[in-house]
C-alpha cells in the first residue's frame, strides 16, 4: 500500500481508490442524494472540472456523478496525480465515459466543455464532447435572475439546497494548492480539492432536481 | 497613372548653381544605372497565377524572383536579399498562393516586424484576386477569392469575433513576433488544426531583427518551431531582409536552420544620383551654418515645383512637423493647393490617417511626404524621383535603405543627404568616400543570453511541458536555468519533463522590445463636437513632446498641450495658432545603486554593478518657426524616468588624466571617445547591437569623470558585466581601432558619435557638439592598459589649449577633494542582496 492509498482511506474511508493502469488515480465516493436528485436517467453524466486556470489550462481533476446500472449514484474523480498523468486521465475519460451523451454542468458551457476541447487538441486526442448539454448557470439565471443577489453556485446552494459550505477550498485557490501537493507531496494540499469538487458535484445535482422541477411545473399542462 | 519623369541635367544643374551661389561645395555621387536581369522559373507558373501577374502588369520575373521560387519549390529554406523596391514579396507570394491552390488544407504564417507592415501586405495580397471577386479576407460575408485563400491580419486590434474566424479558416496569417509571442503561441491549443496543417513561415524585414529584439525574436523561432512539430508539422521557411553585411547567417541564428541566400538582384535601376549637400556657412569664423531644416525646405520645394514626386526623412517626429510647416508655407505662395500636396508621417498618426497618406503617395496625387524613419520599412508607397535625408540617419543600412525610395525602375532618381552641423554628419560631408567605401553594418544576436532565454523558457515550459533531451536545444545554460526557474518554484521536473507550476502567463511580462510598450493618447479638447483622439504618443516620448505647455504639432498644425495624464495617459491639447514650437531639455544622468564587482587596472578603477540611468524633462524652450530664435521657456516638474539597469565605470587615476593634461589635452574628451568607441567593440564581445548600450560620461558618482557602460534594457542583459570581465580585452579592442583608423582628429569609425545622439531633438535648438579627441582617447587608453606612453601626434589648435588648463585645475581639485591618489577605493554603498531573479541569475552564472 503506497502513501496516497494510506492517506486517503484515512480521510476518505468510505471511497474506494484505484490506480488503472498505474496511469493515473480514481476515487469513487458513496453519496446518498435527496429525493429526486438521486433519480436521473441512466446516459446523464454530470462533471465539474479543477484546472489550473481559466479555458486552455491543464486539468488535473474530473469529476463525475452518473447512475449506475442499478439505479444508485456513484461520484467518480479522475485525479492527475502529478501533471504528467494529464494525458492519461483525459484518455480514461474518454473511454469510459464517452457513452454518456448528456451532461450536466455549472458554466460548462463557457469553461469545462471549451476546456476539454483544448486540452484534448494540446494532446493531440481526439475531443470529446456531449449530444445535449445542460448547463445549470443558464437555466438558474433564467429563473432567479433579480431573485437572489447572484446566480453563483454558492448563492444557489444557499437558497435552494438550504446549505452552506464551512472551510471549503475558494475556487480561485485550487490552482496554487493543486501545485503545491504536486510540489511537496502532502496530501493535506489535495485534500481540500477533492472534497471541493465533490462537494460542488453534490450540489449540482440537486440543483439539477430542483431546476428541472421548475421547468416542468412551467410546462402547459397537458390534456 | 504616374508621369514619367527624368531627373534631367537641369535639376542637378540647378543644384550645382544654388551651391555656386551659396559659396558652398557640394558632392554629387553617380550610382550607375543597372539593366533588368530576367529569368523564368525551371517549371513554369501555374495559368492561374500567370494570369494574375499579367493583371498586375508584370510580365516577366527578375532573376532573383525566378531563382527564389525555385528554391521555395524545391523545399529549401530561403532568405531573400534585394535592395529596396526590388519585389521581394512577389519571391514568396508566388510560391505560397501557388500552394495555396494546389494544397488547399495548407497554411502559411507571415511575420512582419510592425503592424503597419502586415496591413500594407495584406493589401499586397489582395492585388492578386480578380477584382470581380470578394476579397479573400476572412471577415462576415467574405469569400474565397480565385485562389480560393483566406488571409487576415492577426493583431492587438483584431476583434474577438474575427479571431475566431482568422483561427479557423485564414489560410494565410499576417501578424508581427510580439503578437505571435504573446497571443498565439501561449494559446496554441485553440490553433491547433493551423498548426498542424502550418506549411511556411514567412518572415519579412529580418535585418530588423538584430541586437535585443532579435535575440528575443530568435527565441520565439524555437518557439514556433517547436509548438509546429508538437502538432507534426516543419514549416519551410522563407526570409526576407533588406541589405545587410549578414543576411543568411542572420536567418540561420535566428532559426537554427540552414538557408538558401537569395541575393543577386536582378531589378533594374535608373542612374542615381547621390548628393552629399552641406548647408553654407553664414557667418566669418565659419563656425556656424544655415540649418538644415531650411536647407531641406528649399530642396524640397524647389523638387516639388519642378515637378518631382519627393520624400523628405527627418530623424525626430517634431522635425517631420516643423519641416512639413515650412514647406507648406513656402509651397503656399502657389497657391492653387500646392501646400496641401506636401504631408507628414510618423508614429502617432492615427493608422486611418496613415493609409490615406500611403496612398495618396501610392496614387502620385500627394507630391512630398516627410517622414521619419517609419517609411523605411517596406510599406508599398510606390516610388518616388527624388529623396532628401536631412542628417545622416545613423547606419550606412538605413541611409541605403532610405535612399533607396527613390528611384523606380529604369528612371534616374537623385538623393540627397543634407548635412546637419553635427560632428557625424560633418565628418560625412567632408569624407564622402568614407560612406560609399563602407559595408553595410552586421545584424548580431545573442539568443542563448541567459537573462533573455529565462524569459523564453519559462513561455517554453508554460506551452508545452520540455523534455530533458530537449533542454540542450536552447543553449549551455539552459539547464542551469531550469534549475533555478525549479529552485524559484516556477517549473517543476515530472517524469523526465519540466512542468509549469506557477499561475500566470508569462509571456504577458515580457516585452519583445526594449521600448516600454505604454501608449498615450493624443485628445483634442473644445471642439464644438466634442473631444477627438488625434494621435498617439509612446510613453518615452511623451514627456519630451506632451508636456503642459508643450505646443504638439499634427499635420503641420499647433496644439497647445493643457495637461498630461500619466495615470490614464492621455494628454489633453486644445488647437492653438502660435507661430513657436517647443523642445524639451532633458537632463540625463546616473546613479550607481550597488557595486558588485571591483578591481583595479594599473591603478586605474573599474566597477561593476546595479545602477539607474535618469532622464528627466526638466524645462523647454520656445523656438520661433522660420527664425529659429529661441523666445522664451518654461520649467517643468515632471517625474524622471528611470532605467533601472547593470553597467560598469572605468573611473582613471589622477596620474592618467595628467598623462592627457600634459600634452595640452582635456581629459574629459578623452574620455567621451572612449564612451563612443566602446558600443561598437563591446557589442562584438557581448554579441548585441551597439544600440542596446548607453555610454556616458559623468563625474558625479565617483567624484572624478568616469565612463559608464550600461545596457539599454530593465534589469541589465550581461552586456556590461561581460565587458567587465573582458575589460582589458575590450579596451585594447578599443586602443587597437582607434590606432587603426586613418583618420586626422577623430571620425565617426572611431571617437566620433556613432550613433544619432538626441532621437527627439531638433538640431536647428541644439548646442553644437564636435568630434572628440581622438589623441587624448589614446593616451588615457594606454595609461589605463599599463602600456607605454602614448606621444599624440596631431599639433593642438589653440583654443583647445585654453580649455585644457581651466579642466586640468577642475580634475586636480576634484581628486583632491574625493581621496588622493594612494587613498583606498571608496567605500562600498551596500544595499541588501535582492532577491529578485534577475540577481539569482547573476550571481549563478557568476560561480558558473
Amino acid at each position: 500500500m503506497n502513501d496516497i492509498q494510506r492517506w486517503l482511506r484515512e480521510r476518505f474511508p468510505k471511497a474506494r481508490w484505484e490506480e488503472p493502469e498505474g496511469a493515473l488515480g480514481l476515487l469513487t465516493h458513496r453519496v446518498r442524494l435527496p429525493g429526486r436528485a438521486a433519480r436521473v436517467p441512466a446516459d446523464h453524466l454530470f462533471l465539474d472540472l479543477e484546472t489550473l486556470g481559466f479555458v486552455g489550462r491543464p486539468l488535473f481533476l474530473i469529476g463525475l456523478l452518473h447512475a449506475d446500472p442499478d439505479g444508485r449514484m456513484r461520484l467518480v474523480q479522475l485525479l492527475a496525480r502529478d501533471y504528467a498523468e494529464e494525458e492519461a486521465t483525459l484518455r480514461y475519460f474518454s473511454r469510459i465515459y464517452g457513452p454518456y451523451r448528456a451532461w450536466v454542468t455549472f458554466n460548462g458551457k463557457s469553461f469545462d466543455v471549451p476546456s476539454l476541447r483544448l486540452r484534448c487538441a494540446f494532446h493531440r486526442l481526439p475531443p470529446v464532447g456531449p449530444e445535449t448539454h445542460v448547463d445549470l448557470l443558464h437555466l438558474a439565471r433564467r429563473h432567479f435572475r433579480g431573485v437572489f443577489e447572484d446566480c453563483r453556485l454558492k448563492t444557489l446552494e444557499r437558497r435552494i439546497c438550504g446549505r452552506h459550505r464551512i472551510d471549503d477550498l475558494d475556487g480561485a485557490r485550487v490552482p496554487d494548492a493543486y501545485h503545491r501537493w504536486v510540489r511537496e507531496s502532502d496530501p493535506s494540499w489535495l485534500e481540500p480539492i477533492l472534497r471541493h469538487n465533490r462537494d460542488d458535484l453534490v450540489t449540482l445535482a440537486e440543483l439539477y432536481a430542483n431546476l428541472i422541477d421548475i421547468e416542468e411545473s412551467e410546462k402547459p399542462e397537458e390534456p | 497613372m504616374r508621369r514619367r519623369i527624368k531627373i534631367t541635367d537641369d535639376l542637378l544643374g540647378s543644384l550645382h548653381r544654388l551651391a555656386a551661389e551659396q559659396g558652398q561645395t557640394v558632392h554629387v555621387q553617380e550610382i550607375p544605372p543597372r539593366p533588368a536581369r530576367r529569368a523564368e522559373p525551371a517549371l513554369p507558373l501555374s495559368p492561374t497565377m500567370q494570369e494574375a501577374l499579367d493583371r498586375m502588369g508584370i510580365e516577366t520575373l527578375y532573376t532573383h524572383q525566378a531563382q527564389a521560387i525555385d528554391a521555395i519549390r524545391e523545399g529549401r529554406d530561403v532568405v531573400v536579399v534585394t535592395g529596396t523596391a526590388s519585389g521581394k514579396t512577389l519571391c514568396y507570394n508566388v510560391p505560397i498562393l501557388e500552394t495555396a491552390v494546389t494544397h488547399p488544407e495548407a497554411r502559411a504564417l507571415y511575420l512582419f516586424p510592425t503592424k503597419a507592415l502586415a496591413q500594407d501586405q495584406l493589401r499586397t495580397l489582395r492585388r492578386f484576386q480578380r477584382p470581380d471577386e470578394e476579397a479573400g479576407e476572412v471577415g462576415p460575408g467574405a469569400v474565397p477569392g480565385p485562389f480560393g485563400f483566406h488571409a487576415g491580419t492577426y493583431d492587438g486590434d483584431t476583434p474577438a469575433a474575427l479571431r475566431t474566424q482568422l483561427r479557423e479558416r485564414a489560410r494565410i496569417l499576417l501578424t508581427n513576433p510580439d503578437m505571435l509571442h504573446s497571443g498565439i503561441l501561449p494559446n496554441h491549443a485553440r490553433w491547433a488544426d493551423f498548426f498542424s496543417r502550418l506549411s511556411f513561415v514567412v518572415a519579412d524585414e529580418i535585418h530588423v531583427y538584430r541586437g535585443i529584439f532579435g535575440s528575443h525574436a530568435a527565441n520565439v523561432f524555437r518557439r514556433l518551431l517547436r509548438i509546429a512539430e508538437h502538432y507534426g508539422a516543419r514549416p519551410q521557411l522563407v526570409f526576407a531582409s533588406a541589405t545587410i553585411a549578414n543576411p543568411g547567417e542572420l536567418a540561420e541564428r535566428l532559426t537554427g536552420r540552414t538557408f538558401t541566400t537569395v541575393s543577386e538582384d536582378g531589378s533594374p535601376r535608373g542612374r542615381k544620383h547621390f548628393v552629399f549637400w552641406n548647408p553654407p556657412r553664414i557667418d566669418a569664423s565659419g563656425l556656424e551654418r544655415r540649418s538644415s531644416n531650411l536647407e531641406a525646405r528649399d530642396l524640397l520645394v524647389s523638387l516639388l515645383r519642378g515637378g518631382y514626386q519627393a520624400i523628405g526623412f527627418v530623424r525626430a517626429r517634431l522635425l517631420t512637423e516643423v519641416l512639413l510647416r515650412y514647406c507648406q508655407e513656402e509651397l503656399a505662395r502657389d497657391g492653387g493647393g500646392a501646400a496641401k500636396k506636401i504631408r507628414a508621417y510618423r508614429g502617432g498618426y492615427l493608422p486611418e490617417e496613415r493609409r490615406a497618406i500611403e496612398k495618396a503617395l501610392f496614387d502620385g496625387d500627394l507630391r512630398g511626404v516627410i517622414s521619419t524613419n517609419a517609411l523605411e520599412l517596406g510599406i508599398d508607397v510606390g516610388s518616388l524621383d527624388a529623396a532628401v535625408l536631412v542628417g545622416f540617419p545613423g547606419t550606412i543600412a538605413s541611409t541605403w535603405q532610405q535612399a533607396g525610395r527613390a528611384g523606380r525602375r529604369e528612371d534616374e532618381s537623385v538623393a540627397i543627404l543634407v548635412g546637419h552641423n553635427l560632428p557625424i554628419d560633418q565628418y560625412l560631408m567632408r569624407h564622402p568616400a568614407y560612406f560609399f567605401e563602407r559595408t553595410p553594418e552586421h545584424a548580431v544576436i545573442d539568443p542563448e543570453n541567459p537573462h533573455i532565454l529565462l524569459s523564453h523558457l519559462r513561455c517554453a515550459v508554460y506551452e508545452l511541458p520540455l523534455r530533458r533531451e530537449e533542454e540542450r536545444d536552447w543553449g549551455e545554460y539552459a539547464p542551469a536555468i531550469l534549475d533555478l526557474l525549479g529552485e524559484h518554484g516556477e517549473v517543476k521536473e515530472v517524469k523526465g519533463r519540466w512542468y509549469s507550476t506557477k499561475e500566470g502567463y508569462p509571456a504577458s511580462n515580457v516585452s519583445l522590445r526594449n521600448a516600454a510598450e505604454n501608449v498615450y493618447t493624443i485628445t483634442e479638447t473644445g471642439r464644438p463636437d466634442g473631444n477627438r483622439v488625434i494621435g498617439t504618443i509612446d510613453e518615452p516620448s511623451a514627456f519630451p513632446q506632451v508636456h503642459p505647455q508643450a505646443i504638439y504639432m499634427h499635420d503641420a498644425e499647433t496644439f497647445f498641450v493643457d495637461r498630461l495624464d500619466t495615470e490614464e495617459k492621455v494628454a489633453y491639447v486644445h488647437r492653438a495658432d502660435v507661430d513657436y514650437y517647443t523642445q524639451a531639455v532633458s537632463d540625463s544622468h546616473i546613479e550607481i545603486v550597488r557595486t558588485e564587482l571591483e578591481k583595479r587596472l594599473f591603478e586605474n578603477e573599474v566597477g561593476f554593478g546595479d545602477l539607474n540611468a535618469h532622464t528627466k524633462v526638466c524645462m523647454f524652450k520656445k523656438i520661433k518657426f522660420g527664425s529659429r530664435d529661441s523666445i522664451g521657456y518654461g520649467n517643468l516638474e515632471l517625474p524622471s524616468q528611470t532605467l533601472e539597469t547593470m553597467g560598469l565605470w572605468i573611473t582613471p587615476s589622477l596620474e592618467s588624466l595628467k598623462k592627457v593634461t600634459r600634452y595640452g589635452r582635456i581629459p574629459a574628451e578623452g574620455l567621451w571617445g572612449i564612451a563612443n568607441v566602446l558600443p561598437d567593440v563591446v557589442s562584438l564581445f557581448a554579441m548585441c547591437d551597439p544600440r542596446d548600450l548607453g555610454t556616458l560620461v559623468d563625474s558625479k558618482n565617483v567624484g572624478v569623470p568616469a565612463v559608464f557602460l550600461y545596457d539599454k534594457y530593465p534589469g541589465g542583459l550581461g552586456f556590461a558585466q561581460k565587458t567587465y570581465h573582458m575589460i582589458e580585452e575590450v579596451l585594447e579592442g578599443a586602443c587597437d581601432l582607434i590606432h587603426a583608423c586613418p583618420c586626422g582628429d577623430g571620425c565617426p569609425s572611431c571617437v566620433g558619435a556613432p550613433l544619432p545622439p538626441h532621437m527627439q531633438q531638433d538640431p536647428d535648438a541644439m548646442g553644437k557638439g564636435r568630434i572628440p579627441d581622438k589623441e587624448a582617447a589614446l593616451v588615457l587608453l594606454h595609461a589605463v592598459l599599463g602600456k607605454p606612453d602614448y606621444v599624440p601626434k596631431a599639433p593642438v589648435d589653440a583654443a583647445r589649449r585654453a580649455r585644457v588648463e581651466a579642466e586640468e585645475a577642475k580634475v586636480e581639485k576634484k581628486h583632491a577633494r574625493r581621496s588622493g591618489p594612494e587613498r583606498p577605493l571608496p567605500p562600498r554603498v551596500v544595499t541588501p542582496l535582492p532577491t529578485d531573479l534577475a540577481a539569482q541569475l547573476r550571481r549563478r552564472l557568476g560561480k558558473g
